[in-house]
């Protein structure tokens, strides 16, 4: 693939009558690429927290876990912008974006009762989506050279961001005392809204193919900061043993997700919970904060007119 | 005239027996105390130390009485939930027994022993009285009765509407001597003769006459040492056999002033030379000096023990329910200390209890929780149980603990929250009885996952150490 990329660009150099000595007026840029998210801010936080928090308790006597908080940075993200260019090396962009994130998490805890009782066990996971739609207006910069322009591109953008944080326990304990197979199921599911200003700037080169196209490759750094994230909480909660069962459901709405820390035995850890008022039970806690900070690398086409 | 000198001798010779204040009896009597079962040795050791404490020394029991005779609003002696001292041959169906006279019950044995004894502990002493009343030889209770010669193996007529006494009292002396040989070693004890002893006016009076001084001849003789009294109002002529007289009908001071026979009770009273004791039944109505004590009627009360105590006789008063009774026995103390200048030889006096308050049985005592695994922000609702298989307890505490991951506590029950705890002050709770109280707790948000909360409660009360119960466990899943 990327040898063929550069091939073409090859071609393209070698053989192109086109240049970017004309201008037009308006462009349609359609771009895609791999943006990275340097640390998401609490994000990363909670998830090291939580990893923290599992690995101490493995530690503690009778206990055993595992646990898997893995952070992803690189995800796809797409891009359309309309680009309106008065002057062959100024112009502006109004682009639209959209990228979604996924973070899967799990983690186990045993505890030995020791005798007949046997081990109890907790498996936990969960599935965190962002959906982000960044709407972006940036200035443009140009410098063209025969086929070739280079751009320099600055401004801001307003991000409107989907989240879902779908979360499920699993407990079981085969031997409980007379409560054969006692099993817990608890899935929670919070779908929130989070918008937000950023701003963004970074390079590109256009590469003019045929008069009305162009290839393009950019790469930016942004600056995002999400929070305030609020939503509708809907859980559902089966418990179950021998000859009982009950199931239970509900929603809350008005939840807040909070990021704060708790301490156990001393230890301290960062977590993030949901909850429809302020936490009592952390030190610090605040409304849970991330960010979109990192890089953007994408090419595309671009259509002029 | 020879027989007329050796009756006279106890009268003539005899020294009066409360001749010092330590003598001087007072007390309060469930009359069926003994013979009930439903009085547990917790009750009764409750009844004894309470009443002992607050300065009585005295009681007033029957030995037997079996059959439906309402008391108070139950049936007197708990029938047929009764001890009775006869071994039972067999059921005769519809709570009738038929009973053997010549042999008698472990049971009823055990219980007389210990009933002594415990009356012993708390320096009690206590009036037996050795056979029930006349008059319930005419009414319905005669039909389970172990005298009626229908009930018993052998055939024995002990009807008192049966008379002539003088036919056959061989089942009486081998109950008297039974009785004696079981009670030789107390010295805690008087025995009546009979309850409430006259014959009615269907009965021949001579004859029963002739009987009590047979029974009084063998009581004397089968109780070597021990005193006598005879509890009646009339024949006011067996004073003579007695050594204390006591003056049953006596339900307050007013009763003293009543007009018998042309001259005051008190007057009539005083003209008996033997030491005496007032007690009280009602004067044939059982709520009369019920009415009395609930109603607070302190002239009545007060005024009886001045009567009394100013000249060294005793008090006995009934009592349905010893709890609404003990402002009778402080206010007998009161008086007691205005007459001889010092309280009773038992007020005050702190006894531990012979069977104490017991809330350590976990199939009663435990705490509970709807729910065993939780999820925070949830809330659970903790339920403690009590219940005191063992003797009245008195300032009854329960706390329960709370988890540093609890929040919005709310205790029901009139519980309040101190500290890391939820108390309640229960209060009183009888031998027997029991509750449960109950909280709810949320469990904070954001508790750690895998977080076991150990939950538990405390049950105290005056006379034990506090009980811990049963550890439950709460695991945080999520």
């Amino acid at each position: 693939m990327r040898k063929g990329i550069f091939l073409l660009t090859l071609m393209v150099i070698t053989f192109s009558n086109f240049s970017f000595s004309d201008n037009h007026l308006f462009s349609l840029k359609i771009s895609g690429g791999m943006s990275r998210v340097y640390d998401g801010g609490d994000l990363k936080k909670w998830f090291n927290g939580e990893k923290a928090y599992f690995d101490w308790l493995g530690k503690q006597q009778n206990y055993s876990t595992k646990s898997n908080y893995p952070f992803k940075q690189d995800e796809p993200e797409g891009n359309f912008e309309v680009i309106f260019k008065p002057l062959n090396y100024l112009g502006v962009s109004v682009g639209l974006g959209y990228t979604r994130r996924i973070w899967s998490s799990s983690s186990e805890v045993y505890y030995n009762h020791g005798g007949n009782l046997g081990y109890d066990k907790i498996e936990l996971s969960s599935k965190n989506e962002l959906n982000v739609f960044p709407v972006t207006l940036s200035l443009i910069f140009s410098v063209p050279y025969k086929f070739l322009r280079a751009n320099l591109f600055a401004g801001g953008g307003y991000y409107y961001a989907n989240l879902k944080f779908n979360m499920e326990s699993k407990y079981f304990w085969q031997n409980f005392p007379d409560r054969e197979n006692y099993k817990h199921h608890y899935t929670s599911n919070l779908t929130t809204h989070s918008e937000g200003a950023g701003f963004h700037g970074g390079i590109g080169l256009e590469v003019k193919i045929i008069s009305h196209l162009s290839f393009s490759i950019d790469a930016f750094f942004r600056n995002v900061k999400l929070g305030d994230i609020k939503g509708e909480l809907k859980w559902n909660e089966i418990l179950e043993w021998s000859g009982y069962k009950k199931e239970n459901s509900g929603s809350e709405k008005n939840q807040t997700l909070w990021f704060g820390s708790f301490k156990v035995d001393g230890n301290q850890f960062e977590r993030a919970i949901f909850s429809g008022e302020k936490p009592s039970l952390f030190e610090n806690a605040r409304p849970f904060n991330f960010n979109l900070n990192g890089t953007f690398i994408k090419a595309g086409i671009v259509l002029s007119f | 005239m020879k027989k007329l000198l050796i009756l006279l001798i106890p009268v003539i010779f005899f020294p009066f027996l409360n001749s010092n204040q330590d003598q001087v009896y007072f007390g309060v009597s469930r009359y069926d105390l003994l013979i009930n079962k439903n009085y547990t040795k917790e009750k009764i050791d409750n009844f004894f130390r309470e009443n002992a404490y607050r300065g009585a020394n005295w009681t007033r029991v029957y030995s037997y009485f079996y059959g439906p005779f309402d008391y108070g609003g139950s049936p007197f002696g708990g029938f047929p939930n009764t001890y009775v001292p006869w071994k039972v041959v067999s059921d005769a169906g519809n709570n009738r027994k038929i009973f053997d006279l010549t042999q008698f019950s472990s049971e009823y044995e055990e219980r007389l022993k210990w009933f002594m004894d415990a009356a012993k502990y708390y320096e009690i002493t206590v009036d037996l009285c050795i056979f029930d009343t006349v008059a319930f030889r005419f009414d319905n209770t005669w039909y389970y009765h172990p005298f009626n010669p229908n009930n018993n193996i052998q055939g024995f007529n002990g009807s008192y509407a049966g008379l002539p006494w003088n036919v056959d009292r061989r089942y009486f002396e081998i109950y008297i001597k039974w009785l004696a040989e079981k009670l030789k070693n107390y010295d805690n004890l008087i025995v009546e003769l009979i309850n409430e002893g006259y014959p009615d006016n269907t009965g021949n009076m001579d004859v029963y006459r002739s009987f009590l001084v047979w029974e009084y001849d063998l009581v004397r003789k089968e109780f070597p040492g021990k005193l006598i009294a005879l509890s009646t109002e009339a024949p006011g002529l067996m004073h003579i056999y007695c050594d204390i007289f006591d003056a049953h009908f006596i339900w307050g001071r007013s009763a003293l002033y009543r007009v018998e026979g042309g001259m005051t009770v008190l007057r009539y009273l005083e003209g008996i030379p033997r030491p005496k004791i007032l007690s009280s039944d009602g004067d044939g109505d059982p709520t009369k000096i019920w009415e009395i004590i609930t109603q607070n009627n302190q002239d009545e009360i007060f005024g009886l023990y001045q009567e009394a105590f100013s000249r060294r006789w005793g008090v006995d008063l009934t009592t349905l329910d010893q709890t609404k009774s003990y402002w009778v026995v402080d206010a007998g103390s009161e008086v007691y200390k205005s007459v001889f200048g010092v309280y009773p030889k038992n007020w005050h006096v702190k006894k531990t209890p012979l069977i104490s308050p017991n809330f350590t049985d976990p199939k009663y005592n435990y705490i509970s929780v709807d729910k065993l695994t939780a999820v925070g922000g949830q809330t659970l609702t903790f339920t403690i149980n009590y219940k005191n298989t063992g003797a009245y307890a008195t300032g009854v505490v329960i706390k329960g603990t709370l988890s540093p991951y609890f929040e919005n506590v709310k205790p029901s029950s009139g519980g309040s929250i101190s500290g890391n705890s939820i108390i309640w002050n229960i209060g009183d709770v009888d031998g027997g009885q029991g509750g449960s109280v109950s909280f709810t707790a949320r469990v904070k948000v954001g508790t750690p996952i895998g977080t076991r909360i150990q939950n538990y409660a405390e049950i105290d009360c005056n006379e034990t150490e506090p009980f811990q119960t049963n550890k439950i466990t709460i695991l945080i899943i999520f």
